[in-house]
């Protein structure tokens, strides 16, 4: 089971996280300031840690860089109330892996740290993705399922690279639109569905077996 | 404006030895006297060698002649050159025999000296000057007989004749001590002059420059208590307090402009929220007599709340931007980009969203033009504008622009062939939650514009909204809106 370590000073928020990512089926494990979230890093084996920036006593970036410093690099998501780009840009700068702002949605959570939990994993460098009947070539750029060429447009290709990366975990829409196309905002518009549905149109047709699923309320899937 | 208590003023005055002008004058004042000092001791010093210089040339001359005649005629030969020569201007000659102090002559005007005392003193200083051929300086007062204390300074020389008989000729030099003494005195009476004067100068000042900083400092106080209203008085004088006067103001200005807009927002914000919250509280209390006649439907009222309390986030967070980029007065992170790329991907991202809804889409995009600016802010507002426009049409299509405008600023447009906004309505549409009539069944708060006009004066640029292409298809006149940003300077 996946260990996750949750330093957050605010214990009700705490706790509901807790309860939340336990349905997820994520152990984890809470301490409320800086100084408890350190020491059970040094003891403890977890594969992810979700940080609050803002605590009394040793703050969220003091201790991480306390902890990077000693050379502990288990992956880290801060999860924050200052959103600002500045602030993500200084937090990830401080050694973190991943910066989401509060309030945040659970599903969110999760599929971030799914993300981060798997980048872990993938220490090769890969020149070939499979899912299923589903193959990408990232050199020569060839796409395929089963026998036939799928022709997609070069940001298709990059939605498409994220989802396989990613296959079985969901990815949401600002996830999306932050890793694929590199925007830091909301457009509040069913604009990336648009996306996915064309990209849907070129993978699925003709298969019997649909592989781009819609996660109701959270975003989309991978499926093999 | 503001009458100064008594209180501060009087602070002010028993403190004035740790007020600044004054300081400064007190400095320049002990700065100035020791220059002075340095002046007038190079002075003295340099004189006084040359007025010895000239005088023992003199002295040693005149010792040389009486010499020569002693050593040619005789003592009898001096006594007579003596009492005929009338050396009487600046020279006074005596030949004495020290020991018993028995003058045998000596010149006019050294008769008029009263003898006995200077006698007695020549001898002494001949003595320490160690005999013959060294010059030395006498120095004495004497009262004559009205009681008048007079001083006499006299540089001279000593030559001994015969054992026992020697010949002093010595030259006033009082004229240039007298000089040197009214000097000092000069110098005295002129300091104490400066030193006093300086200090009342020094009061002048500092009382006149406590009057400016008191200004300012009340003005301080005032904001200090939470008066942001107070401002400080200008004196027209021009200098540089009035300058800086003029800067706090135009400080306080922004301030209290700042204030009012995080007032309006925290207000805005409060006002715009208590609606959805209270549909979302009314909606939930409602579903929970659903919940509770039928169990069944508990996920189906939970994701709608979810839904709403998500809407009410994202509203939260552009409410939170519009304001923040308001208050700032510029968009954060400023750098030059390229803005063409920028309508490229805006492109890519929206034509498939336009084409969805089975209208055209079509872009000229003017290459290689770069602007200045948070690229992520004018991101948005451009998605703001496509977005809008998208959602407002319904037949025809969509154009985008990207180029430089006659005036050569750089223009992101966007044209579409929908109702369009009536004139009178165009000033009103960029107002924060301010919905049309023809919009109201469309999604959307009304945050849409505002954003993007608080985008674009955040980069000192301005939001237009014109009419579009004319009617189409029964559809018209179409919007024009455009996000305009001032030209990058190279």
């Amino acid at each position: 089971m996946t260990k996750v370590l949750i330093v957050e000073d605010d214990v009700e928020a705490a706790l509901t996280m807790q309860k939340g990512l336990g349905e997820q089926g994520f152990d984890s494990m809470v301490t409320h300031d800086g100084e408890a979230g350190l020491k059970a890093l040094r003891d403890g084996e977890f594969d992810v840690v979700v940080l609050d920036r803002m605590m009394p006593g040793l703050d969220g970036v003091s201790m991480l860089e306390i902890a990077r410093s000693e050379g502990i690099d288990v992956p880290v998501l801060f999860l924050s109330a200052l959103g600002e780009l500045e602030d993500r840009v200084y937090g990830l700068k401080a050694g973190a892996d991943d910066y989401l702002v509060k309030p945040y949605a659970l599903v969110e959570l999760v599929a971030r740290l799914e993300a981060l939990l798997r980048r872990k994993e993938n220490g090769a460098v890969e020149t070939t993705l499979r899912v299923g009947d589903l193959e990408m070539n990232l050199i020569t750029r060839v796409v395929k399922r089963g026998n036939s060429e799928i022709d997609l447009q070069p940001r298709e290709f990059q939605l498409l690279e994220f989802l396989m990366r990613h296959v079985g975990q969901s990815v949401t829409r600002t996830m999306l639109l932050e890793k694929v196309w590199a925007y830091h905002f909301d457009p509040q518009t069913n604009v990336i569905d648009v996306h996915i549905s064309r990209l849907r149109a070129k993978l699925d047709k003709g298969f019997d077996r649909p592989m781009l699923h819609t996660v109701r309320g959270e975003g989309y899937q991978l499926k093999p | 404006m503001f009458a100064l208590p008594n209180l501060s003023r009087l602070s002010l005055k028993s403190n004035v030895f740790r007020q600044t002008p004054f300081r400064l004058t007190l400095m320049f004042i002990t700065v100035y006297s020791f220059v002075a000092v340095l002046i007038f001791a190079y002075i003295y010093i340099a004189s006084s060698a040359e007025t010895k210089a000239v005088s023992d040339a003199q002295v040693k001359s005149r010792i040389d002649y009486l010499e020569e005649v002693y050593r040619e005629q005789g003592e009898a030969a001096v006594l007579e050159t003596l009492s005929e020569e009338d050396i009487t201007e600046w020279f006074f000659v005596k030949i004495a025999y020290l020991d018993d102090g028995r003058i045998l002559a000596q010149n006019r005007r050294a008769t008029t000296e009263v003898s006995p005392p200077v006698f007695g003193h020549i001898r002494d200083k001949a003595k320490i000057a160690g005999g013959d051929g060294r010059p030395f300086q006498i120095n004495y007062r004497l009262t004559d007989p009205a009681g008048k204390r007079k001083s006499y300074a006299y540089r001279g020389q000593v030559l001994t004749l015969k054992p026992g008989l020697y010949l002093y000729v010595g030259m006033d030099t009082s004229w240039s001590e007298k000089g040197f003494d009214m000097g000092f005195k000069a110098l005295w009476g002129g300091g104490v002059l400066v030193i006093v004067l300086g200090l009342f100068a020094g009061m002048i000042i500092n009382n006149e420059v406590s009057r400016s900083v008191q200004g300012l400092m009340q003005v301080f106080d005032q904001v200090k208590e939470g008066d942001l209203k107070a401002r400080a008085r200008l004196r027209n004088s021009g200098d540089e307090f009035d300058a800086l006067a003029e800067r706090v103001n135009e400080t306080l200005d922004r301030m209290e402009k700042t204030m009012g807009n995080l007032k309006y927002a925290g207000d805005a914000i409060a006002h715009d929220l208590r609606t959805p919250l209270s549909r979302l509280r009314s909606k939930l209390e409602v579903s929970l007599y659903d919940v509770e006649k039928d169990p069944s439907q508990a996920p189906e009222v939970i994701e709608r709340a979810l839904a709403e309390t998500d809407q009410l986030l994202r509203t939260f967070q552009t409410v939170f931007s519009i304001s923040r980029l308001q208050a700032a007065g510029q968009a954060p992170d400023q750098k030059l980009f390229d803005a063409s790329a920028l309508a490229e991907d805006m492109c890519e991202l929206f034509e498939a969203l336009a084409e969805d809804k089975g209208l055209e889409f079509t872009a000229e995009i003017e290459s290689g033009v770069n602007a200045y600016g948070n690229r992520d802010f004018l991101a948005q507002a451009m998605a703001n504008l496509l977005d809008n426009a998208i959602k407002y049409t319904q037949t025809g299509g969509i154009t985008l622009r990207l180029r430089h405008n006659s005036r050569r600023e750089i223009e992101f447009s966007v044209t579409d062939t929908g109702q369009g906004v009536p004139e009178a309505d165009r000033a009103r549409i960029t107002q924060r939650f301010v919905r049309l009539e023809n919009s109201r069944s469309l999604p959307g708060v009304g945050l849409g514009l505002s954003m993007v006009e608080a985008v674009a004066v955040a980069h000192k640029g301005r939001l237009s909204i014109d009419e579009g292409p004319g009617v189409y298809e029964d559809q018209g006149p179409g919007l024009r809106t455009a996000l305009v940003l001032p030209a990058v300077a190279g």
